[in-house]
């Protein structure tokens, strides 16, 4: 692996991202958090992260309003957007997919279960 | 009638051919004639009655009220007619009697028994049917109503003069018309409906939730004439139904919402966990996972707690300790409670509190609780940056608590179910919000208990929401007695500096002071307070320890080397109230030592030297 992959976090839950984050970078992983929507599309603008792992219920700019956001960036490389919800119905899945949502994480996720796809998707 | 003329031995071929009993006798009793009926009718020979008196031969009838008739008819020589209960032959008899020209008479007599029996059963029948609960309506095969009891004119409202040659439509409701032809169809075929679920309307337009059971009416040769209609009104039972299944819905939303709620922070528990195998435990990373798993163990505390408070309200177990207390200290308390969440959420916080102690007969624990619901959730149904607001005051009787905010608001379908238990504003699985949905059911049935009311209004999604406590005033006693024990500080109205970087927690404070009758002033740093201490003079000085820049301690050493502030006391206001501290603060040359969050009775103190 050249340079780590860079992940953004994304959780209303501070604790949920802090940790999540605090864990990867352990990993080896660049890993930054944001504790909202609008504060993520912002962190993307700055880092360009290769993985996005979003919340999706969050007050106000949603997990669903953050990966529209992210499929819109004219930059490339487009990050890989994982979504993370306590939403576990097929139902929820197809909105996720529709929203361009790559990957589907349901809560609570496993730090296992996210490095697995991390490394996945880095040897791509 | 028999005529008198006939000769009765010519018509024997006659009196053989009818169904009914025949008896003559001549004018002395002497009985002339039986036919074959009545030999069957009674039971007896002619051989045993012929040539006998009537009296002979019916020994068991002589005084009854047959042969008291028998008598009137020799006698008066009319006609007479009754029914009569023969005991002795177990049987109900229709007899006529009549006077011949010998001087005698004849009798003729039928077997009624089964007649009456039916009559009885009728009659009866018809008891059943008026002193039904159930309507019961017959109508023709048209569809025109032919009988109507008073079950139907309470359910429907209209009398049975009214109803009856009405059509049946007029208890239908228009789209259903179709229904009653199907009905009909059935019906005709012979059919019978049970428990057909349906609504009809009432005289008064009120719509009613029936179950009909609807049956043939057919004539002695079976062919359907009519229609009988049993009507059940089971508005209520639909009512008590569509509660049970809404109460039953809501318990299984609350549970998937429970499940979601209480996951939520084991994710970062369970990361938390991982990252302290991983990293050394001095390490920042350790430090910082050991923070945030104190955090999310508090909260899964907190949810634990709010669902013992659900069951304990479920089952009626909340217990209350009232006393006198002052609503401004409850509402302090509440605050420091919920400070953290409005901070968070970057929202301007305004304090209102009454200028003169406003007495309450409460649990302060369980009131404070209330008010703290209602301000979390105002933080929490506003989005960052936005304003709440909490006036306490006195109105008329009341004591009132207004908690405002320029939030999400209400939608007005949300507004009838907002203080049930379990209901939420937003209720997808995807709730960007959280929280368990008991938080207002908790406070009105909290609220209630204190003999209050509480409401909410807001002029929709978006619009912001107020939520209005409003308490009984303690009783007079009571009231006498805390006013006894909360005096006015002795010290009269002095000069008060408050020195807080955190603007929300010295509005706080200044609303509290200017409640005691305190002249306020408020600095947010270091440099302000030693400008605004030089300029006012204030007698008293509460100072909040951790300011960036020049701290508390700071402040207080460089205006206690100053002239003219020899006689100003300093307080020290800290979270911290170890004996360290204590000492810290002492030594620095702070006159007290206050922990947050402070009471009236911390600050009663501090004024009263």
């Amino acid at each position: 692996m050249a340079a780590p992959l860079s992940v953004l976090v994304v959780d209303d839950n501070k604790d949920a991202a802090d940790a999540l984050a605090a864990l990867l970078s352990v990993e080896g992983y660049a890993a930054c958090a944001a504790y909202s929507g609008s504060a993520a599309i912002e962190k993307a603008d700055e880092m360009h992260p290769h993985v996005v792992l979003l919340d999706i219920g969050m007050p106000g700019t949603s997990g669903f309003d953050v990966a529209r956001a992210l499929r819109d960036y004219r930059r490339a490389p487009k990050p890989v957007i994982v979504a993370v919800t306590g939403a576990s119905d097929p139902s929820d899945r197809l909105a996720a997919r529709m929203a361009g949502f790559d990957h589907y994480l349901v809560k609570p996720v496993d730090i296992r279960g996210v490095v697995e796809l991390l490394r996945k998707l880095a040897n791509r | 009638m028999l005529n008198e003329k006939l000769p009765l031995r010519d018509s024997d071929e006659f009196l053989e051919g009818l169904f009914e009993g025949f008896l003559a006798w001549d004018a002395r009793w002497r009985m002339t004639h039986m036919n074959g009926a009545a030999e069957r009718l009674l039971g007896r020979q002619r051989g045993e009655v012929l040539g006998k008196t009537w009296h002979e031969a019916f020994p068991h009838a002589v005084g009854n009220p047959v042969e008291q008739m028998y008598q009137r008819v020799m006698r008066g020589r009319r006609a007479e007619r009754m029914e009569y209960f023969y005991a002795h032959y177990d049987r109900w008899f229709e007899i006529s009697a009549a006077p011949l020209g010998s001087g005698g008479a004849a009798a003729y007599f039928r077997d009624i028994s089964e007649l009456k029996r039916r009559e009885e059963l009728q009659s009866r029948l018809a008891a059943i049917v008026e002193s039904s609960d159930d309507a019961i309506v017959s109508k023709s095969l048209e569809g025109v109503i032919r009988s109507w009891n008073a079950g139907a004119e309470r359910l429907f409202g209209w009398s049975a003069g009214e109803a009856i040659g009405q059509p049946i439509l007029l208890i239908i409701p228009p789209e259903r018309h179709d229904e009653e032809a199907v009905i009909l169809e059935r019906l005709r075929r012979g059919e019978r409906i049970e428990n057909f679920e349906t609504v009809r309307v009432a005289k008064d337009g009120r719509v009613l939730d029936i179950s009909l059971t609807v049956s043939p009416i057919r004539d002695a040769a079976g062919r359907v004439v009519g229609v009988s209609k049993l009507a059940r009104d089971v508005s209520e039972r639909k009512r008590v139904l569509r509660a049970l299944e809404h109460a039953s819905s809501q318990k299984d939303r609350f549970l998937a919402m429970l499940a979601h709620e209480l996951r939520n922070p084991l994710a970062p528990i369970r990361n938390g966990l991982q990252l302290l195998r991983m990293v050394d435990p001095a390490s920042e990373p350790a430090a910082q996972a050991r923070a945030i798993m104190e955090r999310q163990v508090d909260h899964l505390v907190r949810l634990v707690d709010d669902l013992m408070d659900v069951s304990r309200i479920t089952r009626g177990k909340i217990d209350m300790r009232r006393e006198p207390v002052d609503l401004g200290s409850i509402v302090l308390s509440a605050v420091e409670t919920s400070r953290p969440a409005i901070e968070e959420a970057r929202h301007r916080f305004n304090l209102s509190l009454p200028a003169e102690p406003l007495v309450v007969d409460a649990d302060y624990v369980r009131l404070a609780q209330v008010v703290a619901n209602l301000l979390n959730n105002a933080a929490k149904y506003t989005d960052s940056g936005g304003e709440i607001s909490l006036v306490a005051q006195r109105e008329g009787d009341e004591a009132v608590i207004r908690v405002r905010d320029n939030g999400i608001g209400i939608a007005p379908e949300m507004m009838p179910r907002l203080f049930e238990m379990f209901a939420q504003a937003e209720e997808s699985l995807s709730r960007a919000r959280g929280g368990l949905g008991i938080g207002l059911a908790l406070s009105r049935t909290l609220v209630e208990m204190h003999g209050g009311r509480i409401s909410a209004s807001s002029a929709g999604r978006g619009r912001g929401t107020e939520v209005v406590v409003r308490l009984p005033p303690a009783g007079e006693a009571r009231q006498r007695g805390a006013s006894r024990a909360q005096p006015a500080p002795p010290g009269g109205r002095r000069r008060v500096l408050v020195v807080d970087d955190n603007v929300d927690a010295a509005l706080t404070l200044e609303a509290l002071l200017r409640s005691l009758g305190q002249e306020v002033q408020v600095a947010h740093d270091g440099a302000s307070a030693l400008a605004a201490a030089r300029e006012r003079r204030p007698d008293v000085v509460l100072l909040d320890l951790s300011m960036p820049g020049m701290d508390g301690i700071e402040v207080a050493r460089m205006l206690r080397r100053e002239p003219g502030f020899e006689a100003v006391r300093f307080a020290a206001v800290t979270g911290l109230g170890q004996e360290a501290d204590r000492r810290r603060t002492r030594e620095a040359g702070f006159d007290a030592h206050l922990v947050k969050p402070l009471s009236r009775e911390d600050l009663r103190r501090v004024l009263a030297y």
